[in-house]
């Protein structure tokens, strides 16, 4: 049931979403992938307004957050999920090139759930995104529906 | 007034005076029992060798002087005494009165009457002529010494010796047969005077003279002079002797020895032998005395000369010493002035006893112008004045030492001196009296170059302060720029690397096998470069971490990174040689990466060894440091490159050889440097490399 639930990726790059969507195909995930091209967007979608106002109900079963981004960065976008207390059960993923300290400790500090840094070998990326979709996907039992009303 | 002549024996009475005195209560004694025999006689048998009255004068003659001769007499005794010596000179005054007048007052028979008729028909019982005389003049001699007036005893002793006189004179016609002498009585013969009389009144004038041994005549007498000596020899001589050989003369010539004018030749003869033996006695005497003065007299000049002289050689000693005394005193003032230091010494009044050259020149005067003067006198300002006045008054208060970091001093030309004071309290020399002593040292200079460095200081903390701000500006700048090598340098390389791989692995693309080894090289460059950018970002970080010391056991470190090369090791045959090592006071993490490295690199270089040998060892190093290294026998490096060795991307081999970014060794450094030690490596080519790190050894807290 779960997995029918979509994820919600946030990059803004256009060569790293596609890649990373070929990992999700690669690994055959049959959730739907939201792409939100920026934090702006990801919020959004996540309080069904702007462009994905009216969309059906229901959150994300995790969210895949890439840190810098131009306007809303992830940061902003994790600030804001884990400081709502509706949306502050989703599990969120930071998935990104940074390997610095300081941005490991921000985000843990605003309560991360887990941070994945992109290996460079594809191969690699591939096994992290396979890894990630089955721990979250399938491995994962996600926070019941009742919670986010 | 009578302790004035009293007759107790006095302190210092000497034995003559004591003799006299003695003779003098004998005579007293000798005179009474005369008057009183004479009286007791006529009672008895009616008859007597003297007149009732003589009798009776020498009977009170005698009381009056054995009293007066008693020590303590009391006023009542005094009384008798003087009664009896009126009654004598009465007795005398009334006799003579009758023989002037020639008449009869009944006075001469007032006793024993009936006896006396039988031998006095003519004056019944009357005293001689002489005897009333001597009455008189003893009876006058007696009141006189009773009086007790020094002025009178003049008198009282002339009185006396003429009483003597005139007996004396009775005793010559005596002896010599000249009636004359003693029956002065042409008036009425028969009555004269008698020798009993005569020996009473010499008797009655010794004893008075004797009352007073000290004074008067008898000074003379009992004095122990040779004076005294020749007058107690030579006094009688002149009364004895003539009378004596008069005498003997009168005598031999009665009885017809010889003629008149042989008598007088030999009584010439005989005195001028006589009192030439005893002149010559005498002069022997006096002859003797003056050797024993005159000698005396050289002693006495002798020992003048020798005080004289010990008088002049103390004196010399006492100028020697003054001059010595002289020349510490100017020694102890000259080094008091050539101290740099103001030295002063105040008593409470706040006057100067003291002043050395320095103070007093910062006054602007000479220290004796200083001396002597108050603090207020010297022209000093109004409030470091009343300062000065209070320390010095506190301590001598207290008598405690104080020490005053700093006051200031305003000289008469309007300068400030920052002096550093100690007062210590003393009494001063001489009188006593509480006084403070000052040591002054002016730090003027060196309080001003205190503040020139304080002033240095700050400018350079604020130098520091700023520094630091740009250097955290630059760190800042830094990091964005890693932060963004990062992040945007890794996104392409890995675009790159999962492109290539969905184009390798995309069925619908029919490429070639050169195609693919083609790819597969762009796929592992990007691989490289991932990596490259990797460990620049760890070498970046490793630079600005901070550096958390702790106590690290060097062999749980080495043996953890050792664990950790395992993978690496498999297929190979090593041989690890680790010997103990020393705890270190280091950041873990980083000395983790230090070994990490190093070991890595030795396992890297010797894998074309068939057996490879890794020793890891430490050792003391003398200046408070411990050596640690890593050796191997693999491929070691050319020394010519010894120096490239550390550097960021320098390698010493191809990358086909030995792969690599060439970032490790210069972490090694950078990690090493952070601790405060050193790096350095000898290796030969084809034979080994030894690398070396030190750790200073941990402070004591």
């Amino acid at each position: 049931m779960s997995s029918l639930r979509p994820i919600l990726l946030v990059e803004d790059n256009l060569n790293d979403i596609e890649l990373t969507l070929a990992a999700f195909k690669h690994n055959r995930l049959a959730n739907e992938v939201i792409v939100a091209r920026h934090g702006g967007e990801a919020l959004d979608y996540l309080y069904c307004r702007g462009k994905y106002q009216g969309r059906p109900v229901g959150h994300p079963l995790v969210i895949f957050l890439d840190l810098k981004m131009p306007m809303v960065d992830g940061l902003e976008v994790l600030r804001t999920v884990k400081g709502d207390d509706a949306l502050k059960v989703l599990p969120v993923v930071m998935l990104t090139s940074s390997r610095e300290e300081s941005d490991l400790v921000k985000t843990y500090r605003l309560g991360v759930n887990a941070y994945v840094v992109k290996p460079v070998g594809f191969q690699q990326f591939t096994d992290a995104i396979k890894q990630l979709g089955m721990f979250w996907a399938v491995i994962n039992e996600p926070p019941p529906e009742a919670i986010k009303a | 007034m009578i302790q004035a002549w009293s007759p107790a024996p006095r302190e210092g009475e000497s034995s003559p005076e004591r003799l006299v005195k003695a003779c003098s209560e004998v005579a007293a004694w000798v005179v009474s029992l005369l008057g009183g025999f004479g009286l007791l006689s006529w009672a008895i048998r009616s008859t007597s060798f003297i007149v009732p009255n003589t009798a009776l004068g020498f009977l009170l003659a005698g009381i009056s002087l054995l009293l007066i001769a008693r020590p303590r007499t009391t006023g009542l005794l005094r009384m008798a005494a003087r009664l009896c010596a009126i009654t004598v000179f009465i007795i005398g005054a009334l006799t003579l009165v009758e023989y002037g007048l020639k008449s009869d007052f009944g006075i001469d028979r007032l006793l024993f009457e009936e006896h006396l008729a039988r031998f006095y028909p003519v004056v019944p019982g009357r005293p001689a002529l002489l005897t009333a005389a001597c009455f008189i003049l003893g009876g006058a001699a007696l009141l006189l010494l009773e009086l007790q007036r020094p002025k009178f005893w003049l008198w009282m002793e002339v009185l006396t010796a003429t009483s003597m006189m005139i007996a004396l004179l009775a005793l010559i016609g005596y002896i010599c047969k000249v009636p004359l002498f003693y029956g002065w009585n042409s008036l009425f013969p028969g009555v004269t005077m008698s020798l009993p009389t005569v020996f009473g009144v010499i008797t009655l004038g010794l004893g008075i003279l004797c009352r007073r041994p000290a004074g008067g005549l008898m000074t003379l007498v009992t004095s122990r002079t040779a004076s005294g000596s020749i007058a107690r020899r030579l006094l009688l001589a002149p009364v004895f002797i003539p009378l004596v050989t008069g005498w003997v003369l009168l005598v031999a010539r009665e009885k017809g020895f010889y003629n008149p004018e042989f008598a007088g030749w030999l009584l010439s003869f005989t005195n001028i032998f006589v009192f030439t033996l005893i002149i010559w006695w005498n002069a022997q005497l006096l002859h003797k005395a003056e050797k024993v003065r005159e000698q005396a007299e050289g002693n006495v000049r002798m020992l003048n000369a020798q005080l004289e002289e010990r008088v002049a050689q103390r004196t010399a000693e006492l100028y020697q010493a003054s001059k010595t005394l002289q020349a510490s005193e100017a020694r102890l003032r000259q080094i008091i002035d050539l101290v740099p230091v103001y030295i002063f010494a105040k008593n409470r009044d706040g006057l100067f006893l003291l002043a050395n050259r320095a103070i007093a020149q910062a006054f602007g005067l000479r220290p004796n112008e200083v001396e002597g003067k108050t603090q207020f006198e010297l022209g000093t300002k109004r409030e470091e004045a009343e300062n000065y006045v209070q320390a010095d008054r506190e301590v001598i208060d207290s008598g405690q030492l104080k020490l005053i970091p700093q006051e200031t001093f305003t000289s008469p030309e309007g300068v400030v001196h920052v002096l550093q004071t100690t007062k210590i309290p003393f009494a001063a020399s001489g009188t006593g009296d509480p006084a403070v002593l000052g040591i002054s040292v002016d730090i003027t200079d060196l309080t001003n170059a205190q503040t020139q460095v304080r002033k240095l200081n700050q400018e350079l903390e604020q130098r520091v302060r700023d520094r630091t701000a740009d250097l955290e500006t630059v760190n800042k700048e830094l990091e964005a720029f890693s932060y963004s090598v990062s992040h945007d340098l890794r996104g392409p390389l890995r675009h790159i690397d999962g492109f290539v791989d969905l184009l390798r692995q995309d069925p619908d693309s029919r490429l070639s096998e050169n195609a693919h080894r083609f790819l597969s090289l762009i796929s592992n460059a990007a691989k490289q470069m991932g990596k490259l950018v990797d460990d620049l970002l760890h070498f970046s970080r490793t630079g600005r971490s901070e550096v958390r010391r702790t106590t690290i056991r060097m062999n749980d470190l080495v043996e953890e990174v050792v664990r950790e090369l395992a993978p690496e090791c498999e297929n190979r045959v090593i041989k690890w040689h680790i010997s103990p090592l020393p705890e270190a006071e280091a950041d873990p993490a980083l000395i983790k990466q230090v070994w990490a490295n190093l070991l890595s690199n030795a396992v890297k270089y010797t894998r074309d060894r068939a057996e490879a040998e890794i020793t890891v060892g430490s050792r003391r190093n003398g200046a408070a440091e411990t050596e640690f290294y890593v050796k191997d026998n693999g491929a070691g490096f050319d020394m010519q490159y010894a120096g490239k060795l550390f550097g960021v991307f320098q390698r010493l081999h191809h990358a086909e050889e030995f792969e690599g970014t060439g970032i490790g060794l210069a972490n090694v450094r950078r990690i090493v440097q952070r601790h405060g030690g050193r790096t350095w490596a000898n290796g030969t080519v084809g034979v080994g490399a030894s690398v070396y790190f030190t750790l200073p050894d941990p402070i004591d807290p």
